[in-house]
């Protein structure tokens, strides 16, 4: 491709490239999407960047202002925190952003000195938290406090995994536990054994057909994009906070597009002599194109 | 009330234990005839739309027809997961399609190899002609991009196999149907990649739990019908099988103990509404 | 340094990605090169974790402060990690099956007959013992637990405490019985096909809210991707502040 480009066949570079598009319409649908949120992410960082926004208003969500609460339940039992990242690895975005709740709980644990338990499924995880661990007790100034086997790698296996971490609960009674990440059919096992062995729990997933369980056995859940937006809700600055206003108004873009492509596509389908007006009919071929075919 | 005193009474061990011993009155009463003739009759009538979907499907592709099945499913979900597995490989092969059987997990590749070669002598099919074993392919979602790309790159022991059938397959948008049982995130990631971008046809099973996410998929004929946990496989082996009672497998005999125990779940959430409006009623709302 | 140089590569990998999505052509070949070297490191990553837990189990069964359990523990782990993998190894992955005359129960008929039957054995240590014999029932057996605790939790769960938690009750109640024939069997008494309320409740109510929730984690996926990609989320490398 770089030899067409740089030969000046503009033409054939441009039927390559088009030739996507061609075969699956659906690509340029995804690229306006796309396109949309990156100016839309840009503009929001640069009215942040300029100060041009101070704050923004979240609404409260509960399970996030009630970390503080369980790690001080905590301290004052005298138990440790068990933090649980998922089973998933590093590439899964809800890895990810549980590591930056991560981040916050384990600054608690070493302002509060509690003891923090930490088991991972994947070994790229446990190397990444050890980082997170260790900088969190580094800036609340306790790194005397920080170990290495803090967070530690059990096994790869999903039921192994929960076999272990039931263990580690049955035998440390932890004070709090929170189960922040991409979890499987092993949420309920691990939910459960925590409900008994009478710990506050704090989850958050993203996996939908997790979230019942999780709602059924622990004290408060983080459902869905509530779990993304919590590094944005935890952190203090304007810059991680914006991002939540880019979310809304893409969803407002999504909202306003399944409202008239349902209403263009019902009505075209009652009375389709209405394709007779340009508008409409520009508007049905637009809607039509996101029909699957 | 003494009933609702003795229901007060009920911890989580006594719910344990029913369920335990429904689990046994199941176990042991799944292989009596009449019973066995019941729950095959109420089977028979309420297969769902989903499963039919998919198999319907799979019986309209022409012979010949190259397939690519997707076992990803460990040990702990085998019970829900092979007897999908085999009911697509016995429809395949009575069709004389192509299979190419490949996993996701590391755990699923000895699982799917052993149940196709199984299945594959029933219907005196041979590997490396009707069949190709893909074994374990690294890399879940990195790996499913690559078929869109290259199979041959992504599945490596389709290389090494001197199959007639492999010689016009080169990305997956060659295949007539990729067939993903998963007990995991991999059917997802087959749809939002190999349909999405290249529009290959993808169908498959999951399990019970996974079921319900699906159904967006389904509606939006982005997954041509779904087998979801034991009662997709048990609608698989009526509509492939139709099996006579006494010639039912595991996956229609086990919906006896899964009814039991839904059945069960039922009586206790009763229970449990029964104690909790009676408190209300007599205490009020305060305590 | 440290702290740049991870982001400047999150940056370029996923800038050229995301380029590969929508000009496959141009973006074609780097991005193979970034598909290899992911599985690579993926299966580096396992040797790293075995690493761990092989270091962190030795400690601990070394350490005089260990409890007695816990040391049993781990020598079993070690030793169950060290012997698993010399079997695979030596006898490798694929099964030896040879035919040998085996005594069999007779199920079929009314009064249990032991038979003479040619059978199939799998002589290869490693799957028919170590696979299916222990790590099979194993996962099984963890699996399994969850029908008791899905028992557990659905008794303290569904409770009608007010207008909502009813109508997830009344849901839960008609799926639960929907998806098993014995619904069909109890409510076909009062002529009422249940479950074709339970398949309306799931492919329509059900889906309707799964694709809400669907849409949002992808808003939700995409933005926090965005912050990675720019450096803005800096969490996983630790903040700097």
């Amino acid at each position: 491709m770089l030899k067409i480009f740089i030969s000046m066949e503009w033409g054939y570079f441009w039927y390559k490239v088009s030739a996507p598009y061609i075969e699956n319409p659906l690509l340029a649908y995804s690229l306006f999407f796309l396109l949309f949120i990156s100016v839309s992410f840009f503009y929001y960082l640069y009215l942040a960047k300029n100060r041009k926004i101070d704050n923004i208003y979240i609404r409260k969500i509960p399970a996030l202002n009630s970390i503080d609460e369980a790690i001080g339940r905590s301290t004052e039992m005298g138990k440790p925190i068990l933090y649980i990242p998922g089973i998933m690895d590093i590439d899964n975005i809800q890895t990810l952003a549980s590591l930056s709740i991560l981040s916050y709980v384990s600054y608690k644990c070493a302002e509060y000195e509690t003891d923090f338990i930490m088991p991972v499924s994947r070994s790229v995880v446990m190397t990444v938290a050890q980082e997170v661990v260790k900088e969190s007790y580094l800036r609340a100034g306790r790194s005397d406090l920080y170990r290495n086997d803090m967070v530690f790698y059990l096994t790869d296996d999903q039921f192994g995994y929960a076999a272990g971490v039931d263990g580690i609960i049955s035998r440390e009674k932890p004070g709090a536990i929170f189960l922040i990440g991409a979890f499987y059919a092993e949420s309920l096992i691990l939910a459960e054994t925590g409900f008994s062995a009478g710990a506050i729990q704090i989850a958050g997933t993203a996996m939908i057909t997790q979230l019942p369980f999780f709602i059924a056995a622990c004290d408060y859940v983080l459902i869905g994009e509530e779990l993304f937006a919590a590094s944005a809700y935890l952190s203090k600055d304007i810059l991680d906070k914006i991002t939540l206003k880019n979310q809304d108004i893409t969803k407002a873009l999504v909202m306003v597009s399944v409202a008239i492509g349902a209403m263009i596509n019902t009505i075209y389908s009652i009375y389709p002599n209405i394709a007779n007006i340009p508008f409409i009919n520009l508007l049905h071929k637009i809607f039509q194109g996101l029909l699957i075919k | 009330m003494i009933i609702i005193e003795l229901f007060k009474k009920i911890t989580r061990r006594t719910i344990f234990l029913t369920v335990a011993i429904f689990l046994t009155i199941g176990a042991i009463f799944s292989d009596v005839y009449w019973i066995k003739k019941i729950n095959l009759e109420m089977l028979r009538k309420s297969i769902t739309p989903a499963s039919k979907q998919a198999y319907d499907f799979i019986e309209s592709l022409p012979p010949n027809s190259v397939v690519l099945v997707s076992g990803d499913y460990g040990p702990s979900t085998r019970v829900e997961a092979d007897p999908i597995l085999e009911n697509f490989l016995k429809q395949s092969f009575r069709k004389n399609f192509k299979v190419i059987a490949i996993s996701l997990w590391p755990d699923g590749a000895q699982i799917v190899a052993t149940k196709t070669r199984q299945v594959a002598s029933q219907y005196n099919k041979q590997e490396d002609v009707d069949y190709v074993i893909g074994g374990y392919v690294v890399g879940a979602a990195v790996a499913i991009e690559k078929m869109g790309v290259d199979l041959k790159d992504a599945v490596p022991l389709l290389n090494k196999s001197p199959a007639p059938f492999l010689k016009n397959i080169k990305t997956a948008h060659d295949l007539n149907l990729v067939f993903c049982i998963a007990a995991g995130d991999t059917l997802q990631y087959y749809i939002r990649i190999l349909k999405s971008r290249y529009g290959v046809n993808v169908s498959g099973g999951c399990t019970a739990v996974m079921a319900a996410e699906m159904y967006p998929y389904i509606l939006s004929k982005q997954l041509i019908g779904l087998f979801g946990g034991l009662k997709g496989a048990a609608d698989y082996e009526i509509l492939e099988s139709n099996p006579e009672p006494d010639q039912v497998s595991e996956a229609v005999k086990y919906m006896l103990t899964q009814s039991l125990i839904h059945a069960l779940i039922i009586i206790f959430i009763i229970i449990a509404n029964i104690v909790f409006i009676y408190d209300r009623l007599k205490y009020g709302k305060k305590r | 340094m440290k702290r740049e140089l991870p982001l400047f590569i999150t940056a370029i990998t996923g800038l050229v990605i995301i380029f590969n999505y929508f000009l496959p052509e141009v973006t074609g070949q780097i991005t193979e090169i970034i598909r290899k070297w992911v599985i690579v490191i993926s299966s580096f990553a396992i040797i790293l974790g075995i690493l761990n837990l092989l270091i962190i189990s030795l400690r601990k069964t070394v350490e005089p402060i260990t409890h007695i359990d816990d040391r049993i523990a781990n020598i079993v782990l070690i030793l169950s990690l060290i012997i698993t993998i010399i079997i695979g190894m030596v006898y490798k992955v694929d099964p030896n099956y040879t035919s040998e005359f085996k005594l069999v129960l007779d199920k079929s008929s009314v009064i249990p007959l032991i038979n003479f039957e040619v059978q199939k054995v799998d002589n290869n240590v490693f799957t028919s013992v170590i696979f299916y014999s222990i790590y099979n029932p194993l996962s099984a057996a963890m699996f399994s637990l969850l029908a008791f605790f899905i028992a557990s939790a659905s008794y303290r769960a569904f409770r009608a405490r007010n207008m909502e938690a009813t109508l997830l009750l009344l849901a839960a109640s008609i799926v639960i019985l929907g998806r098993v024939p014995i619904g069909d069997y109890l409510f076909g008494l009062i002529g009422l096909k249940i479950s074709v309320v339970s398949e309306y409740i799931t492919a329509v109510i059900n889906a309707a809210a799964q694709r809400a929730i669907l849409i949002a984690v992808g808003i939700g996926t995409i933005i926090i991707s965005l912050k990675l990609l720019f450096g803005i989320e800096k969490s996983h490398i630790g903040k700097s502040e």
